[in-house]
């Protein structure tokens, strides 16, 4: 892994701080909700107090206090919020059209309701407003619609409908009929039996029927005062049977007077109610109070979601970082409800365990706005007797920290700090790993392949740990640099110091054959001589090095043909040795190039002398001169055998040979260092391989054409 | 008596070896440690030839100050440089410190004494100047005297040590034909590597040069050696 790499992980240690600071500031968002739920929970718990203690408010007979029947059986009426004409039509209903309660027509003979869906069934929907009761019935009819006819004067052989109330739970039920000979306005009758039989006409009902294609519909008005605790209503369905006769063939509604079934209760917000509640209205909180069945019985205040006016251009950015910071603090489930509503009933657990006496709160968020909100369910208890719930419901920032300008100040250094930091460090870190890489980079080319210094490294001035790195680097290599000199000067510095003893004894070997010798002692002296020629043989040699170094320094460049000196000198090999056959391919072109045509010509001699020595007698040397865009190439090839891999590098040193066997003449591998300090000092290069199928050795020569 | 040769050598034994060797082939040698010594004996007697080693002593380069200083005194003295010093700087330096011939102590003793009688002979001829002039080599604008080893071109004196001289004289013998670096090396009795063949030979045309610039005789034949082109030699 790169140091870069590994002090970005560092880095991102720092990420530990924002995450301790979410941590912190989930805790307090928790307390702080916790604080939010409670208030909620207090103000619930207070208005269930005061309607506890005045359960008239809720309920409108003292009998509904005390007993709850069947709540199916309850007829819920909405408060209206404007005049209801009685026209048979639905339009001005509104949106109470959407609560319809919706039941099934039942078989007389079946009281359970029919699954048939041809059985048709009853909608309605209740209302309250300015002392009457409204009712919206739309009933579908299986058989065509059956209108009383007057002349037959009972009213119950056509399609009728019949409302139920009890004021005195003692007294018999009284029912109102409605029916009619036609569509329109129609009169009901009043009685207190089964039957129409003996009713009176009723004028303070106002009701009308519409028939429609699948049935009728009506709309009925009647004055609270006629209807007591308890209501209900039937739907009955007449028909003709196969004996000619009218019978009920199906009826709908909440009661069924043949069957003398109990009759629910009427259920409607009191507007005594809301003035109770009135003192606990507040803005942007919403407050409802159900009866002990769900059904809503006061609604005041709404829930505000946004601000009604957002300062556009000042949100901009700032909704941004807040959106940051909600996602990473915001732990709110989101989801529309936590109950379900329903003409005019809730449902859900929520409302459920708070009817069954538990107090509680729960947060939700809406999926889209940045605004949670807080739902708290008290129960409405008196004694043991349970009368409703309280809910209350208020909307808060999502985050409440964020509401909070010092938090939301103490979020935007936090992060900006951390962004300095972490960005601080990866420059560093860069930095590091830059100034370590351009230190390995100039060691790495300071040394040649193989094992040269020629580049001085600059030391740094940096005072730290890699200003001394490179600093004792650049010493290193300086001292390294100057053994290496010493190495390479060795040799001649050597054969120089030689020279002299060496001539004492040659001169002296030289005189002592002047005088008279024994015959073996001239055998010894012969030998000593020998002797002392072998060793000026390597002596000269060694020098040999220093001597090409210099008349290379004092070679002057001039402009040659290359091709020319090549072929040339081929022309002159075949003579010098016979024993090889020489080939040499040359371009069609002249080579011109700068540069001293007799250290080019020595550099071959060295190159050929090399592979002759090499190449087994009768066996072929290649000379190849090429031209590549920008350099020349020549290549000496012989059929020698192949270099073994690891010297490749060091043929081209001074004093290392490959060679196996020893010659007659000493040799000191000075030939290819020759070679290479030619090439080198025309700006070429050298290089020794095994030719590809290994028949042979090749060396190649790159010099720049300029 | 034989004629008197000073050597300047620091190391005894092989300036003993030298006198003995002189001395047997009949000349009169005086051996001096320094070049102070030197120096001395020269101010009460010159010798007829000089042969100095260049590092004197403590003195690196003691020989090329006597040098100097005995080409001060005495123009026409031979000077010959026997040293261990063979590279091509040295020589050059040798050379133009007034040097008549630079030569490595790997040198025979036979190769030394030829150059000391080719050395004489041609001091000899200097102060003889009518002698016979019957061994002239005469080649295009070339004179080569082998009597008194000078050269002129076009009538005008080149002055070649005794290596160049016999080199020019070994490529002029057979116009035409390539010597090898070995036979120069052989006709100048001097043990010497290519590359001091190839300064020399660079020496010998800037000598030639100075007096004509157009010259262009001696050839480069790459790789193999040299050759005197006649038909390079202009009218």
């Amino acid at each position: 892994m790169r140091l870069r790499t590994q002090l970005l992980f560092v880095a991102l240690l720092t990420l530990a701080l924002p995450w301790a600071g979410c941590q912190y500031v989930r805790e307090m968002e928790g307390i702080l909700r916790e604080g939010q739920e409670e208030a909620l929970l207090a103000t619930a718990q207070a208005i269930s107090h005061v309607l506890a203690k005045e359960p008239e408010s809720l309920y409108r007979h003292p009998i509904h206090i005390q007993q709850m029947g069947d709540t199916a059986l309850d007829v819920y009426a909405h408060p209206l919020s404007q005049d209801i004409v009685v026209d048979g039509f639905a339009d001005d209903w509104l949106g109470l059209r959407h609560e319809y309660v919706t039941e099934s027509m039942r078989s007389p003979r079946d009281p359970f309701p029919s699954l048939s869906p041809n059985a048709g069934k009853l909608r309605y929907v209740a209302g309250v407003r300015n002392d009457h009761l409204y009712l919206f019935l739309y009933i579908e009819d299986a058989d065509p619609v059956r209108y009383y006819r007057p002349a037959r004067n009972d009213p119950a052989l056509g399609d009728h409908v019949i409302l139920h109330t009890r004021i005195d739970l003692e007294a018999p039920a009284r029912r109102y009929w409605l029916m009619s000979a036609a569509p329109g306005a129609l009169r009901a009758r009043v009685g207190d039996g089964l039957a129409p039989h003996g009713s009176e006409k009723e004028t303070a009902i106002r009701a009308n029927w519409q028939p429609h294609p699948r049935g009728y519909q009506m709309e009925v008005a009647i004055p609270l005062e006629l209807i007591g605790a308890e209501f209900g209503i039937s739907v009955m369905d007449m028909e003709v049977n196969e004996r000619g006769v009218e019978e009920l063939a199906g009826w709908s509604g909440t009661v069924l007077p043949q069957y003398q079934q109990t009759l629910g209760f009427l259920i409607f917000p009191l507007p005594q109610l809301d003035t109770l509640l009135e003192p606990y209205q507040q803005s942007g909180l919403k407050l409802r109070v159900t009866d002990r069945s769900g059904r809503i019985l006061a609604d005041l205040g709404a829930i505000t979601l946004e601000e009604a006016f957002p300062d556009y251009y000042n949100r901009k950015t700032e909704i941004h970082l807040q959106d940051i910071y909600r996602a990473i603090i915001d732990t709110l489930p989101r989801k529309k409800l936590v109950y379900l509503e329903h003409s005019g009933r809730l449902h859900g657990s929520f409302i459920a365990a708070a009817l069954s006496g538990k107090k509680q709160a729960i947060w939700r968020r809406q999926a889209d706005a940045s605004k949670a909100i807080v739902t708290a369910v008290h129960p409405i208890q008196s004694g043991n007797q349970m009368l409703g719930a309280v809910i209350l419901e208020q909307s808060s920032d999502a985050v409440l920290s964020l509401a909070n300008k010092a938090i939301q100040h103490l979020f935007n250094t936090t992060f900006g700090a951390l962004a300095i930091s972490t960005l601080g460090l990866l420059g560093f870190a860069t930095m590091l790993s830059l100034r370590i890489r351009k230190l390995r980079d100039f060691t790495e080319r300071s040394v040649t392949v193989d094992g040269e210094i020629h580049a001085h490294l600059i030391p740094t001035g940096a005072s730290d740990e890699l200003g001394d790195l490179s600093r004792s680097f650049a010493g290193l290599l300086r001292r390294l640099d100057d053994y290496n000199n010493y190495l390479q000067t060795l040799a001649s510095k050597l054969s120089h110091e030689l020279r002299t003893p060496m001539a004492v004894v040659s001169s002296s070997l030289e005189n002592l054959e002047q005088e008279s010798l024994s015959e073996h002692a001239r055998t010894y002296s012969k030998r000593a001589r020998e002797g002392t020629e072998r060793l000026r043989a390597i002596l000269t040699s060694l020098s040999e090095a220093t001597r090409v170094e210099q008349s290379i320094q004092s070679a002057d460049p001039e402009r040659f043909d290359l091709r020319e000196v090549m072929q040339g000198i081929v022309h002159g090999y075949s003579s010098v040795y016979p024993d090889h056959v020489f080939r040499v391919h040359t371009p069609d072109r002249p080579c011109p190039m700068i540069g001293s045509p007799e250290l080019i010509a020595q550099m071959l001699d060295k190159l050929v002398d090399n592979a002759s020595d090499f190449c087994p007698p009768g066996g072929l040397i290649e000379l190849r001169l090429g031209r590549l865009k920008k350099e020349y190439i020549i290549a000496v090839a012989n059929q020698g055998p192949i270099l073994p891999s690891k010297m490749q590098e060091q043929l081209f040193d001074q004093l290392v040979s490959v060679r196996e066997k020893r010659g007659e003449e000493p040799h000191l591998g000075l030939g290819l260092y020759i070679a290479k300090l030619i090439a080198e000092h025309h700006g070429g290069s050298i290089q020794a391989r095994n030719l590809s199928d290994e028949s042979g050795v090749e060396f190649r020569i790159l010099i720049p054409t300029q | 008596m034989g004629r008197h040769i000073a050597i300047v050598e620091d190391e005894p034994a092989i300036g003993e070896n030298y006198r003995e060797f002189l001395t047997r082939s009949g000349y009169t040698v005086n051996l001096y440690s320094s070049r102070k010594i030197a120096l001395e004996a020269f101010e009460r007697q010159m010798p007829e030839l000089a042969i100095i080693d260049v590092g004197l002593g403590d003195e690196l380069e003691g020989g090329f100050d006597l040098c100097r200083e005995l080409r001060s005194k005495a123009g026409h003295l031979p000077i010959i440089f026997l040293t261990a010093r063979d590279s091509d700087l040295d020589a050059v330096s040798g050379f133009r410190v007034g040097a008549d011939d630079y030569l490595s102590k790997e040198i025979t003793q036979e190769h030394l004494l030829a150059r000391i009688i080719a050395l004489f002979r041609r001091m000899d001829a200097f102060r003889e100047p009518e002698a016979d002039d019957g061994e002239v080599l005469r080649r295009d604008h070339l004179a080569l005297d082998t009597a008194r080893m000078t050269a002129t071109w076009r009538g005008e004196i080149i002055h070649l040590t005794l290596t160049e001289f016999w080199m020019v004289h070994a490529l002029v013998l057979h116009p035409g034909h390539v010597k090898s670096r070995q036979q120069l090396m052989d006709a100048a009795n001097a043990v010497l590597d290519d590359n001091t063949i190839t300064s020399h030979i660079k020496r010998i045309r800037k000598k030639f040069a100075e007096v004509d610039p157009d010259f262009s005789a001696i050839e480069t034949n790459y790789g193999f050696g040299y050759r005197w082109n006649s038909a390079k030699v202009g009218a």
